[in-house]
């Protein structure tokens, strides 16, 4: 019934050049029944065709990975290969079927020669998912175009329907169903397997032939991996009636995938799920040599490969394989020299650990079936082998976060610890030292493993092998995190021997070993700063740093976020990476084809630091091309690298040089930064929040652009987002764009924030948005008069939100900015300055002691100098009303508290006393000459 | 095979006349070997270490004093100074076990043992089970090459994608050679699809491999040299490294990198002065200096 399996074929296309070599052998036509393929461009650059029948050319835009199709025609029966006919013979009854798998999302045609078109896709907007085939009724999904679980394919008369039942990786169930009952009429798995997937196909008398087939594309443009699926139902297709996509509500009434998965099994259509179910079935057997062979089966099929981990994690393996370990543990405890069970021991343990190998679902189904105590128990066997795989599982467990915690501050615990360090095992002393790296947290910790002499053990195993190398850096950079108190303590023991152990590592051959002394000083000099720092240790480890950087794995993945660590926040370090020529060697392993996610966010993130405070960095960084780079990125598939990208470009947007040029406010900037102001992810607006902030802070006349480009609205939009930081961000980045801006500008901003906005923004309850608002509306109100009127829109709503934030001001911050607001409107008519005179002059009734006394005594100069100058603008002499105003403030006791604060020791301060009491003093003569 | 190794080395050990401190510039190379000899000071690295200082001497002692013509050094001269040369028997041993205990020639290792009293740094029931992993890989039979080392440290396979993949990628060809098509399709499907879908340059290696299935005569196609015996000695000294780093223990032997050392050090020489050189590793002969 599985036809395909017989007369399916595969066809892999790889390089191009390769490719035009194959086309000479199988581009003869000859004998092919005009079955021949040719590439012609491969990759992003251009698009491929493939013929696979004589009056189909298969359109391939874009990156082609892998091209498969199998094809069965009704008319010959045969199915073919590039190149050589090998005649399979499949069942003629079946129509016309391809399978397809590929691509890029956005771009593949399946076209008949008569140029019509047969199955197109359109953009990957997501709008259309699903096209009715002029050819082979079917249908063309894409995962990455939102298919989910619980998605179905309904057939147009409404009677039955296909359903994803599960999505993940490596495979897509789903099932026909009848729809006039909950029943499922025909169910299969279908099961393919990521690029050289070949759909399995079901003839149903019911639902028709059904075929799928997956295909992660990983798109050089840096889309994520992802998958399609071609789902051409051949007898729906009979019919002319569309089919439907739709998505089903309630997720959770949809059958699960285990039901089908056991469908599956049941009518063996699949040879993994046989051999799975089998190792599973052989797992209880009786038979002791069985089970024996089936765990070692198990423990082979499932050694480095994730996704047999995940199936058998999902038939219940590991509560077997658990089971079997419990019982062999009790049997050892009851006959001590039988090796056939120690055997069992080793190989079931070793499953568990190889489940929990990397994979936190495995840890946590291996802590689940309560394996962890009998893994735990191997440790004080007599059999050296049995102790091996005992704790190489338990080192697993523990390289986890999911491992439960160890308390180090029992005793019996710590000598345990203590035993296991001291252990000659290599596997055993490593386990001793992940427990610490895993479970040691806090400060306390961490003094009472430094009282026990752990860090002795630790030395020893730094001069020990490789592997206890690594896992004792680890644990002793765990023990240093920001502990200065054991790092003073290490540090002077052995008078410094043990230091200069892990200096000499840093030299070590072995890239892993570089990286983890690396990060073990640094953890070091972050904690206690007075140490290393002779300029050759720090060279030595900016420059193994900048080296790791090119190690493929992951500890190049990791290597860019130490160098990120070493030099954060001190400008020396930053020096000396930039000495080294750290700029341009992240650019150049910035520019490398194919990072991963992890690897791009490190690199941009190290630049960020690079260029956090040093000038020189970022003109180096802006004088090659990293910026075009960073601003792809922004646009990156990956929130994480999208969110790093960000927060580099606003370091480099703090160039002040390169703001006053402009440099930043360009449509090739500008557009990507506002589109991501819409992401999905928090983190990502903030980080982009951030950069608009910096490069609105523009000195020419290019906020247009910005404004232009729809920004200015979507800050406003933000600003009225319920995230608290979203909205603190949003009003910076508004603050900046005001500052200094033409009227024009702020008009714009102004009709699109409203009063009522400002207003409820003023009194946010979070301070640092009030903080933010207020600043906003000093910059707004600052400049020429007209300005100053935007605080009385609306009956001055917003002077009032004004006056009332700093009634009640508890920071400083909030009492600076409302004071600037009032400054800056003091500046106005005669009228702007009478109303600032009444928010400063509590009515009478109250009896209440001007807030502005308060600020006037306070112990911030800032809030002092911002509160004179108020009163500076007040009784700014030239105005007519000042004389009475004078008085006022005379009255409220505002004059004689200025007058005491002739030597205030800010000297800013004191200059804007001086000012104020010289004007007084212009009125005072003024009053007695007119009187 | 003892006495080759020991005959190279005492003609590496050039002359001793001088000790000068000698530190600026030695290339990248020099430094990798400085520092693995400086880590791994037993077994070995002691004599590597010393001859290297030596002919670092040596050099600089030339510069220094040769300033403006080279300097002829007869055979006679030459010969004296190496005469001088002091070489602990034990360090020579220890190479030399270094050498078969890396090779895997466990036998000749048992033997010299004996022969020498030279302990080696591992155990040498572990190096049968590396070869017996070398040579099922090198006989194709990788499944079986998996179990073993699944069987000596479950942790190799399930820590090293990268060796995992070539491991799987080597059945694959395996697979294919035999002619299996429909089996080395299902193979890739099930086994090496998913590898591919976790990182990019499998997925590349995938396609290659599968696109062997694409050519009617493979032999004579453009990735025909997957089916290479050579792709096989690849696969399986990767696993011999993979092996040998997991019991930590280098992956070179040391000898190969001393005679590097030997001919940069040579070729820095000839900059400075004719001597007696070796020309063929080999023999290991001094030639005389053409003057």
């Amino acid at each position: 019934m599985i036809e395909v399996v017989e007369g399916r074929n595969s066809f892999a296309v790889t390089e191009v050049e390769d490719y035009e070599k194959t086309d000479k052998v199988g581009g003869g036509a000859r004998n092919h029944k005009g079955i021949r393929g040719k590439v012609v461009e491969r990759k992003d650059v251009g698009r491929c065709y493939h013929r696979i029948r004589d009056d189909i050319d298969v359109e391939l835009k874009r990156q082609v990975h892998l091209f498969h199709f199998s094809l069965s025609d009704a008319t010959s029966n045969t199915s073919f290969k590039e190149g050589k006919h090998i005649g399979k013979k499949i069942d003629n009854r079946k129509p016309k079927a391809i399978h397809m798998a590929m691509f890029d999302s956005s771009n593949a045609k399946l076209v008949s020669k008569k140029g019509k078109e047969i199955v197109s896709r359109v953009g990957s907007d997501g709008e259309d998912i699903s096209k009715s085939l002029d050819f082979d009724k079917g249908l063309w999904l894409e995962r990455g175009n939102g298919l989910l679980d619980g998605d179905c394919l309904k057939k147009g008369d409404g009677e039955s329907e296909l359903k994803i039942n599960g999505i993940e990786s490596g495979s897509i169930q789903a099932c026909i169903n009848k729809l006039d009952g909950s029943e499922l009429v025909e169910s299969d798995r279908l099961l393919s397997h990521g690029s050289i997937g070949v759909g399995i196909e079901k003839e149903s008398s019911n639902s028709g032939v059904c075929s799928m087939v997956e295909k992660p594309y990983d798109d050089v443009m840096g889309l994520p991996l992802s998958s399609s699926l071609v789902l051409i139902p051949v007898e729906w297709a009979s019919n002319d009636e569309q089919l439907l996509l739709w998505r089903s509500p309630p997720p959770n009434t949809m059958p699960t995938a285990t039901s089908t998965t056991a469908t599956a099994t049941a009518t063996a259509t699949n040879t993994c799920t046989t051999a799975t179910s089998g190792i599973l079935h052989r797992l209880s057997s009786t038979d002791q040599d069985v089970k024996l062979k089936a765990l070692r089966q198990l423990k082979n099929q499932i050694i480095g490969n994730r996704t047999k981990k995940l199936s058998f994690l999902k038939l219940g393996a590991v509560p077997s394989v658990a089971a079997i370990l419990a019982e062999a543990v009790l049997a050892d405890d009851g006959d001590r020299n039988n090796s056939f069970n120690k055997n069992v021991i080793v190989q079931s343990a070793a499953v568990l650990g190889s489940f929990a190998c990397g994979f936190d679902v495995g840890v946590q189904a291996v802590l689940d079936a309560g394996a962890f105590p009998d893994l735990l128990r191997l440790l004080s066997n007599l059999d050296e082998k049995v102790v091996d795989a005992g704790a190489r599982s338990v080192k697993m467990i523990y390289q986890s976060k999911l491992a439960p915690k160890y308390d180090f501050l029992q005793e019996k615990n710590m000598e345990f610890l203590l035993s296991l360090l001291n252990s000659e095992s290599e596997t055993v002393s490593g386990l001793g030292a992940s427990i610490i790296t895993h479970s040691c947290k806090t400060s306390v910790e961490q003094k009472i493993l430094f009282d026990a002499g752990v860090l002795k053990k630790l030395n020893r195993l730094l001069k020990g092998s490789l592997s206890q190398k690594d896992s004792s850096l680890e644990s002793l950079a765990t023990i240093f995190k920001d502990n200065p108190e054991v790092v003073l303590k290490f540090v002077g023991s052995e008078s410094g021997r043990a230091l200069s152990s892990i200096i000499e590592l840093v030299k070590d051959k072995f890239a892993r070993t570089r990286l983890l002394a690396s990060l073990c000083l640094i953890v070091i000099r972050n904690t206690s700063p007075c140490y290393l720092q002779d300029i050759a240790i720090k060279t030595k480890l900016v420059n193994t740093l900048l080296e790791l950087l090119g190690d493929p794995g992951q500890v190049g993945d990791k290597a860019s976020f130490a160098l990120s660590s070493l030099i954060a926040q001190k400008e020396d370090m930053q020096k000396l990476a930039f000495e080294n020529n750290a700029i341009d060697k992240l650019y150049c392993h910035l520019q490398k084809d194919s990072l991963n996610p992890r690897r791009f966010e490190g690199i941009l993130l190290a630049l960020a630091d690079m260029c956090s405070k040093l000038e020189c960095c970022r003109s180096r960084f802006l004088s090659s091309q990293v910026l075009n780079s960073v601003v792809d990125a922004v646009a990156h598939d990956s929130a994480d690298v999208r969110s790093a990208a960000c927060i580099c470009f606003k370091s480099v947007a703090r160039s002040i040089q390169n703001l006053s040029a402009g440099s930043f406010l360009t449509e090739a900037v500008v557009i990507p930064l506002v589109r991501v102001l819409d992401d999905p992810s928090t983190s990502v607006q903030v980080a982009a929040l951030g950069v608009i902030s910096n490069i609105v802070v523009d000195f020419t006349a290019r906020r247009s652009i910005f404004i232009r480009c729809g920004g200015m609205k979507q800050l406003v939009q933000l600003s009225k987002s319920m995230d608290a930081a979203i909205r603190l961000n949003a009003l910076w980045a508004l603050r900046n764009l005001m500052f200094q801006a033409e009227s024009k500008c702020k008009e714009g901003v102004f009709m699109e924030l409203t009063a009522s906005l400002l207003a409820s923004l003023i009194c946010d309850p979070e301070p640092f948005v009030q903080e933010q608002a207020l600043a906003l509306v000093r910059n707004l109100v600052d400049g020429c008069i007209s300005s100053v009127e935007y605080v009385f829109a609306e009956d001055g709503i917003i002077l009032d939100a004004v006056g009332r934030q700093l009634q009640s001001a508890l920071k400083a911050e909030i009492g600076i900015q409302g004071m600037y607001v009032l400054s800056n409107v003091a500046t106005g008519e005669e009228f702007h300055k009478e109303a600032v005179l009444n928010q400063l002059i509590p009515h009478a009734e109250t009896g209440a002691q001007a807030y502005i006394i308060k600020f006037l005594q306070s112990n911030d100069s800032r809030l002092r100098t911002a509160a004179v100058w108020t009163v500076v603008n007040l009784t700014n002499s030239l105005s007519p009303g000042a004389v009475d105003r004078l008085e006022i403030l005379r009255g409220a006791g505002i004059v004689s508290q200025i007058n005491n604060m002739q030597h205030d020791p800010c000297l800013d301060v004191k200059l804007r006393v001086n000012t104020a009491l010289g004007q007084f003093k212009t009125l005072d003569t003024c009053l007695s000459h007119s009187s | 095979m003892a006495n080759m190794v020991a005959d190279t080395l005492l003609k590496i050990a050039l002359n001793v006349e001088k000790y000068r401190f000698w530190m600026e510039s030695y290339p990248p190379c020099v430094e990798k070997a400085f520092r693995e000899s400086e880590i791994n000071g037993n077994e070995g690295g002691d004599a590597l270490m010393s001859l290297f200082w030596i002919v670092i001497r040596q050099l600089a002692e030339i510069e220094a004093t040769m300033a403006t013509s080279k300097k002829v050094i007869t055979r006679e001269e030459w010969e004296k100074k190496l005469n001088d040369v002091m070489i602990r028997k034990e360090d020579m041993n220890k190479l030399v076990m270094n050498f078969l205990v890396t090779e895997g020639y466990v036998d000749a290792a048992e033997k010299f043992r004996m022969e020498s009293g030279t302990e080696p740094d591992i155990d040498l029931a572990t190096i049968t089970d590396r070869m017996a992993v070398k040579k099922a890989v090198q006989c194709g039979n990788v499944e079986d090459a998996i179990e073993k080392v699944n069987d000596l440290n479950p942790e190799i396979l399930d820590t090293n994608p990268q060796l995992f993949f070539h491991l799987q990628q080597q059945r694959l060809i395996e697979l294919i050679r035999n002619g299996k098509v429909e089996e080395a399709l299902e193979f890739a499907q099930e086994e090496l699809a998913p590898r591919g879908e976790e990182n990019q340059s499998f997925l590349e290696e995938l396609e290659k491999t599968v696109a062997l299935l694409a050519f009617e005569d493979v032999s004579n196609c453009p990735v025909g040299d997957l089916l290479d015996i050579s792709q096989r000695l690849k696969t399986a000294s990767e696993v011999n490294a993979a092996i040998l780093t997991s019991q930590s223990h280098e992956k070179d032997p040391k000898l190969p990198s001393l005679l590097k050392m030997l001919i940069w050090a040579q070729s820095q020489l000839d900059e400075k002065a004719a001597y007696p050189r070796i020309n063929d590793l080999s023999t290991a002969t001094l030639e005389d200096p053409a003057v």
